[in-house]
């Protein structure tokens, strides 16, 4: 069971990374085109930036949801270690599971929140309504939702996250060990 | 009932629950205790889609977490070295210009400890440098390229104020520049008096390292040419800068590959992005209640009692947030200290660029203030140093530090001047 879980999760996390990395090439791609055309041809698709920032908030919710998994959300640690090693994982097993319900109530929040647009019937632009662009917000929450319940049940080591302004870096670390 | 829960929420903070949780936990609860929709939550998350800046967050931490990956660290500090490593102290400026302009990209100093730590703290002891010099100076001096564009602090701030990044990023660079001048200053003191072997000046070398670092050092020029004569917005330069670095890295140098390296580089990204955003998202919210709520007209009327002028409000403003840059990481602590300083800080004719500034700074500062500043904690795992060691360290920086404060709160043409200069910033 628990072994299953975790593969739906990392099979999730992998889709996740996959629709992160598409966006990310198509935003780099078409701000670049928008800036070339409005300095050389001095016009620019004005559906453009509004979908470039849509393309932002899918994005980030679903970075968001990756963040989940890798454990990587910012937090503050000041209390926690002042508590017993042997309370910790308890703890971080607790706030696994409140944080999955907050984000189940933000998902329902955000459903609603889509519930409203779709029957008012408004368009983003390009022809694509707007309720489509808004569907990420639940989404997201939910599988932000699921990431947290997997790791409330799998337990195991509280995150390791150092927070603040942390660019890459894991990844810059793994690399500079890599290259002594 | 309400009170229970929202005193709940701020220990668990304490203890470690994912500040996004706490925040959005804490937005749910305010509007259903005032009993609205809880959707109301999630207009306000949504309404992140109409700010212009949103973009520049993106691009920017792609530029930066791809600059990091590749080589272009090493390359920088190798021409940095020929630049300025024949002057007295050289090293150590050499290690406070590169943190500069790692930081300035990275958008964090905890990643430029980690990065360049390593690089630069055995060239500093192998050169002569004493130990707590070295550490203090590498521990510290993060909070060098903060102030320079790009930071992802400061798009955040413009972001949430709803301020001009353009003026922001100009605002910085003369601060960050004296910040560089105070710190310089000190280290080539300090290089006397270890009486540190001084490298020769060397042109073949300068040539060299010059041309190995050609494409990578007009990168932050790049930004502040374009943005100061107004051929770019500060997003439009995000999406030049981040083709450029891509183009550079991996087309120029060859440093990465774009099929084993860019996608999980782009994934590291958005992580980072997705935990800003988040927060945001659900702080937009929280901020939106407390603002109907009137909370911030409350606060100011309660200061208004006890502060009567500017400068008394300054100084309390500036160890406000040196205890909330020692305990929040600067990111959340922009997103939910700043909609409720704001008002505040206009009412007593502060200008909201400079009011960026001494944020930046002072949440900077406040990460290298011990007892619980993150800084210590990181370079105290990376050096493999005891914390108090580190404390001792970062004293004479810290006091570098805080006349630096001083001086960037207390004189706003210092912030002010270049974006009044170029964008005719009131």
């Amino acid at each position: 069971m628990i072994e299953l879980l975790l593969r739906v999760d990392r099979g999730l996390a992998r889709l996740e990374g996959w629709a992160v990395t598409l966006l990310v090439t198509a935003m780099v791609v078409v701000a670049l085109c928008q800036v070339v055309a409005r300095n050389l041809g001095s016009t620019s698709l004005p559906a453009g930036d509004i979908l470039l920032r849509h393309a932002v908030l899918w994005v980030g919710f679903l970075g968001a949801a990756l963040a989940t998994q890798q454990g990587r959300h910012i937090h503050m640690d000041v209390a926690a270690r002042l508590l017993p090693a042997a309370l910790r994982g308890g703890v971080a097993r607790l706030f696994h599971l409140v944080s999955a319900a907050i984000c189940l109530l933000l998902a329902r929040a955000a459903y609603r929140f889509l519930l409203l647009d779709y029957e008012g019937g408004g368009y983003l632009a390009a022809g694509i309504p707007a309720w489509m662009a808004e569907v990420v917000l639940p989404v997201a929450f939910v599988l932000v939702a699921f990431h947290f319940t997997v790791k409330a049940v799998v337990g195991g080591a509280a995150t390791p996250s150092r927070g603040p302004g942390a660019v890459g870096a894991g990844e810059v670390t793994a690399r500079v060990e890599r290259s002594r | 009932m309400i009170t229970l829960a929202a005193l709940a929420l701020v220990v668990a903070a304490l203890f470690g629950l994912p500040l996004f949780a706490v925040i959005g936990g804490a937005a749910l609860l305010c509007f259903y205790s005032a009993g609205i929709d809880s959707a109301a939550v999630i207009v306000e998350t949504y309404r992140l889609t109409a700010s212009s800046g949103l973009i520049a967050i993106p691009l920017f931490v792609l530029a930066g977490v791809v600059l990091a990956a590749s080589q272009a660290p090493r390359r920088l500090l190798r021409a940095f070295n020929a630049i300025l490593g024949w002057m007295p102290g050289g090293l150590a400026v050499v290690a406070l210009v590169s943190c500069a302009f790692f930081t300035a990209f990275t958008g964090g100093s905890g990643v430029t400890i980690l990065a360049l730590g390593c690089l630069l703290y055995p060239m500093l002891r192998q050169e002569g440098y004493g130990e707590r010099f070295s550490l203090g100076l590498l521990t510290s001096s993060g909070s060098l390229g903060l102030l320079l564009p790009p930071s992802l602090p400061i798009i955040l701030y413009g972001i949430v104020a709803q301020t001009s990044i353009d003026a922001l990023f100009l605002a910085g660079i003369l601060p960050a520049l004296f910040h560089l001048l105070i710190n310089s200053s000190y280290a080539m003191a300090k290089g006397a008096a270890f009486h540190v072997l001084r490298t020769p000046f060397s042109g073949r070398e300068l040539a060299l390292s010059v041309r190995g670092a050609a494409w990578d050092l007009p990168l932050p020029g790049l930004i502040i040419a374009g943005i100061y004569s107004g051929l770019t917005t500060a997003s439009e330069a995000a999406a030049v800068v981040a083709a450029y670095v891509l183009f550079v890295e991996l087309v120029v140098y060859r440093d990465l590959s774009l099929v084993r390296d860019i996608p999980g580089l782009m994934r590291e990204g958005m992580v980072l992005v997705g935990t800003i955003l988040i927060i945001l998202g659900c702080a937009l919210g929280l901020t939106s209640y407390l603002v109907d709520a009137q909370v911030p007209m409350r606060i100011l009327d309660l200061i208004r009692g006890l502060i009567h002028s500017r400068l008394v409000f300054l100084l309390w403003l500036n160890l406000f947030l040196l205890a909330v840059g020692s305990m929040m990481d600067i990111f959340s602590a922009i997103m939910v200290v700043v909609p409720l300083v704001l008002p505040i800080a206009e009412s007593f004719g502060v200008h909201p660029v400079h009011l960026g500034i001494i944020f930046l700074a002072n949440l900077e500062a406040g990460y290298s203030t011990p007892p619980v500043g993150i800084n210590l904690f990181i370079a105290c795992s990376r050096f493999n140093k005891p914390l108090l060691t580190l404390y001792r360290a970062c004293l004479p920086f810290l006091a570098l530090l805080f006349l630096w404060l001083l001086g960037i709160t207390y004189l706003p043409d210092l912030s002010l001047w270049l974006p009044r200069l170029a964008l005719g910033v009131r």
